[in-house]
């Protein structure tokens, strides 16, 4: 009997050694798995344009061990969104929790990475540094749109637990998670914030199950292609998008797919972003819909706004596997280079011009190098001509003011009306060209080089008749706000005839 | 009543033909010299009544002269605005000089704008500061003015463009009654004829900017930018001596040129068959180095020259008594004289510096 029960049990003991190896195996892998994503989704936050080819070869390699693996793990799926717009990853989902934080509590007390909040590179840090004696205001519910979804067959797992076990995570995170009609799993993000320093990143929240279908969606785009220009800009605007779904490697027809647009903060030269960004179009409208033809494929055309910018155009497929893949799209105007903001000096020490905007919501990486100083390369040609005829004119230090954005489009500067009331930047003009990369402004008060308002027609005829260049330019004269021309540096016709 | 709406029909589909609105208007004042504008503004979408002054109420003369000065030929010009203009001068530019002049020691630019522009710009720089150093030797402005040298590679045409300086204490132009010396070209080339475009000051010369891009608006303002200036026969720098000489070879080039005046309606084309036969004997003289030849040509074109114009002989080639200061022409229309004095004395000054060269052999 002991004998029997002992065989017994060595079998069940080797059986049980053999389940914890595979068990251990799992683990790892699944701890490598999550690394994985963590380094990938790091990339994807560091590196918009890569984003698409990283969750494609994220969503392939997932794919190729399902086949050896019963559980696999897929990003999330969709994103809460906030109140900027959809969030795009956990890392934004802290950034928009400590926004709303400082919102409603009025404090600063809430640091992102231990910088201020708006740079924050790639994970979260969240940590409340000032008392609050009430838990229930350390709370906060992302809802009803605040939930992050997993595909049909996937559960939402959060540092490696089963999220529907609400409380489970240590003090950190609690988790709802409900099943949505379709199969899906919807979450609501409770975040609790307790004493102390927390990390949170991509890593500690996703998708975890057995894919139940092998259909797959794919989106790409029409080869040969130029990337769109902004709207308004001259040039071809659309840019055509190809969504198709296979069913084990095989075109799958009659599949519905639904296709969004949204635009990616901080992108295109703008360095402020709200939800009132103009974005573009698909088939012109906000989202379209269809089914694939025999090809297994769908076509969509994604037009540009006025504001130049990397979209994101999503499909969505409810019955694939991976329910939702994503482009990016460039808007913008070509071959558009800066300024030197290395300016040389003149035979008295003086430097030959300065860069002057005093446009703070477009500077780049610093008022000098900043993004509100790009042109063509015949505009800067041209102005460089402009410049040396004003330094024989003796004209000082040239003041240049805003040319056009890095990838151009609409420009939409900061001003103060008539009546001193401050406008910020918000997606208006009064910048009415400065879009494509052939206009500037020259201050006449900045940077030391004042010019009677009765001498501004000299200075007018002077550049039109005395330009060397080999396209004329005009210079239009106005003064929104404050004493300035606005130069035209290419393609102006009417600055006087020159017959023979 | 079918005539009423053929009528509309017919305005309607002109209208659209011509993008313009029924209202769009530009009539022109000959007694006060001015347009009045009616059009939309393409950016308030307001209907505006504007003025624009036209920029011609001047009265030019303007004195050419032309000497060696043992390294190059100086032209000098003198621009006088007579007592009848109502604006000041404050643009002469001497035009419509072929593209003959390439920039000594010009750096290259190497880099490529779009991968490395922070290089280009420097490499932009090293050759801004070549031209202006050529420039500076070339062009000379009276105080107060200053002087540009402008290419416009696209026309093959090269301009010298004088105009009043920025400075508070720079003048705004030549006003009526003043004369002004000092505008000044220094190059090896001989003399040619060309016209030098003139314009009076305004308050806005920048009128015509604001005006819609559209046909009829295009069209008008190429019209009136048609009467927007002045143009004076001028000496200018055109004929480039050949180099190695070579007598034959530069006759050719100064019948050349002389084939360009009849455009800007400084020979008749009777003048112009004249001198043509004579300089094909010039040209076969030279050819063969017959001094006699070459003599006898050169003496039947200056007679056929100097006989159009009292008093004007070589002695005056260089420059001309006060009262032949060249006055404005209509470059558009046909020659109103034989031949025009400025072109005559061109003629004189290179062909008697050919014959010159001719006597001493090299």
């Amino acid at each position: 009997m002991w004998s029997a029960l002992s065989t017994q049990h060595s079998a069940l003991s080797t059986q049980h050694s053999a389940l914890s190896t595979q068990h251990s195996a799992l683990s790892t892998h699944h701890s490598a798995l999550i690394t994985h994503h963590s380094a990938l989704i790091t990339q994807h936050s560091t590196f918009g344009v890569w984003r698409l080819i990283l969750v494609s070869l994220f969503l392939s390699f997932s794919t190729s061990l399902s086949l050896a693996a019963t559980q696999i793990i897929q990003p999330i799926t969709k994103w809460p969104v906030g109140v900027n717009g959809l969030l795009n990853s956990g890392q934004e989902v802290c950034n928009e929790y400590a926004k709303i934080w400082q919102t409603t509590h009025g404090t600063t007390a809430v640091y992102v990475n231990d910088d201020v909040i708006g740079t924050n590179y790639g994970r979260c840090l969240v940590s409340m540094v000032v008392y609050h004696p009430v838990v229930e205001q350390q709370f906060l519910q992302l809802r009803p749109a605040g939930g992050v979804y997993c595909p049909i067959g996937f559960r939402l797992k959060m540092f490696g637990k089963d999220a529907t076990t609400s409380n489970t995570v240590p003090t950190i995170w609690s988790l709802g998670v409900y099943p949505l009609p379709d199969g899906r799993f919807m979450d609501i993000i409770k975040l609790v914030t307790q004493w102390g320093p927390t990390k949170f990143d991509d890593s500690h929240l996703y998708c975890e199950g057995e894919a139940t279908s092998q259909r797959t969606l794919s989106l790409s785009t029409t080869p040969n292609q130029k990337d769109p220009r902004p709207a308004g800009t001259g040039g071809v605007s659309t840019y055509e998008l190809i969504a198709t779904v296979t069913e084990n490697g095989n075109p799958l027809e009659g599949v519905a797919v639904t296709f969004g647009v949204d635009v990616m903060a901080n992108t295109g030269g703008h360095d402020h972003h709200d939800a009132s960004r103009p974005k573009g179009y698909v088939n012109g409208a906000v989202t379209a819909n269809g089914v694939t033809d025999g090809l297994g494929e769908i076509k969509v055309t994604f037009a540009a706004d006025q504001v130049a910018g990397t979209h994101v155009v999503a499909a969505f497929c409810n019955s694939c596997a991976n329910t939702s893949v994503t482009a990016n799209v460039n808007v913008k105007v070509p071959d558009l280079s800066p300024i030197s903001p290395n300016t040389p000096r003149k035979a008295d020490g003086t430097y030959l011009y300065s860069l002057t905007s005093v446009d703070h919501e477009h500077q780049g990486q610093s008022r000098y190098v900043g993004n509100q100083y790009y042109l063509t390369q015949e505009a800067s040609n041209n102005l460089s001509n402009l410049i040396e005829l004003l330094e024989i004119e003796g004209w000082g230090t040239v003041a240049l003011n805003d040319a056009s954005l890095f990838w151009g489009g609409l420009y939409d500067i900061s001003y103060t009306d008539k009546y001193g009331v401050f406008h910020p930047s918000r997606w208006t003009t009064p910048h009415s060209e400065h879009r494509k990369g052939e206009e500037i402004d020259i201050s006449f008060t900045r940077a030391g080089n004042p010019i009677r308002v009765a001498k501004q027609k000299q200075f007018y005829k002077k550049f039109c008749e005395d330009k060397k260049v080999k396209v004329p330019f005009s210079i239009l004269h106005h003064y929104k706000s404050g004493p300035h021309f606005h130069i035209r540096l290419v393609d102006a016709n009417r600055c006087g005839k020159t017959p023979n | 009543m079918k005539t009423i709406q053929k009528s509309l029909l017919f305005i309607a589909t002109f209208c659209y033909a011509n993008f313009m609105y029924a209202q769009d208007s530009a009539v022109y004042n000959a007694s006060r010299g001015t347009w009045s504008l009616y059009y939309q503004d393409a950016e308030t979408k307001q209907w505006v009544n504007k003025e624009y002054v036209q920029q011609n109420a001047i009265a030019p003369q303007v004195q050419s002269s032309v000497r060696w000065t043992g390294k190059a030929f100086q032209y000098n010009y003198t621009v006088r605005n007579q007592r009848l203009a109502k604006q000041a001068i404050d643009l002469f530019r001497v035009w419509g000089i072929p593209l003959i002049y390439s920039v000594p020691n010009m750096p290259p630019i190497t880099a490529d704008f779009k991968a490395d522009s922070e290089n280009w710009w420097q490499q932009r720089w090293a050759q801004s500061s070549a031209k202006r150093e050529f420039e500076n030797n070339t062009v000379k402005a009276p105080k107060g003015w200053s002087a540009g040298l402008r290419t416009d590679e696209e026309a093959n045409q090269t301009s010298f463009v004088f105009t009043p300086g920025l400075k508070d204490s720079d003048p705004s132009g030549i006003n009526p009654g003043d004369t002004l010396r000092g505008f000044r070209v220094d190059r090896t080339e001989l003399p040619g004829v060309t016209t030098a475009k003139m314009t009076g000051a305004t308050d806005e010369p920048w009128g015509l900017d604001a005006l819609p891009e559209t046909p009829y608006w295009e069209q008008k303002v190429d019209e009136i930018q048609d009467l927007d200036y002045l143009t004076v026969p001028v000496l200018a720098p055109i004929i480039v001596v050949p180099s190695p000489y070579n007598g034959a070879e530069l006759a050719k080039r100064i019948k050349t040129h002389m084939a360009s005046w009849l455009k800007l309606g400084l020979i008749t084309q009777d003048t112009l068959d004249r001198l043509n036969r004579s300089f094909d004997s010039l040209i076969a003289a030279q050819t063969y180095n017959n001094i006699a030849g070459t003599r006898e040509a050169v003496r039947e074109i200056l007679q056929e020259a100097y006989s159009h114009h009292r008093g004007l002989d070589h002695n005056k080639n260089e420059e001309d008594d006060d009262e032949h200061d060249a006055v404005p022409i209509n470059s558009k229309a046909p020659a109103t004289v034989p031949i025009n004095r400025v072109a005559a004395r061109t003629l004189s000054f290179d062909l008697m510096y050919l014959l010159t060269r001719a006597y001493v052999g090299r």
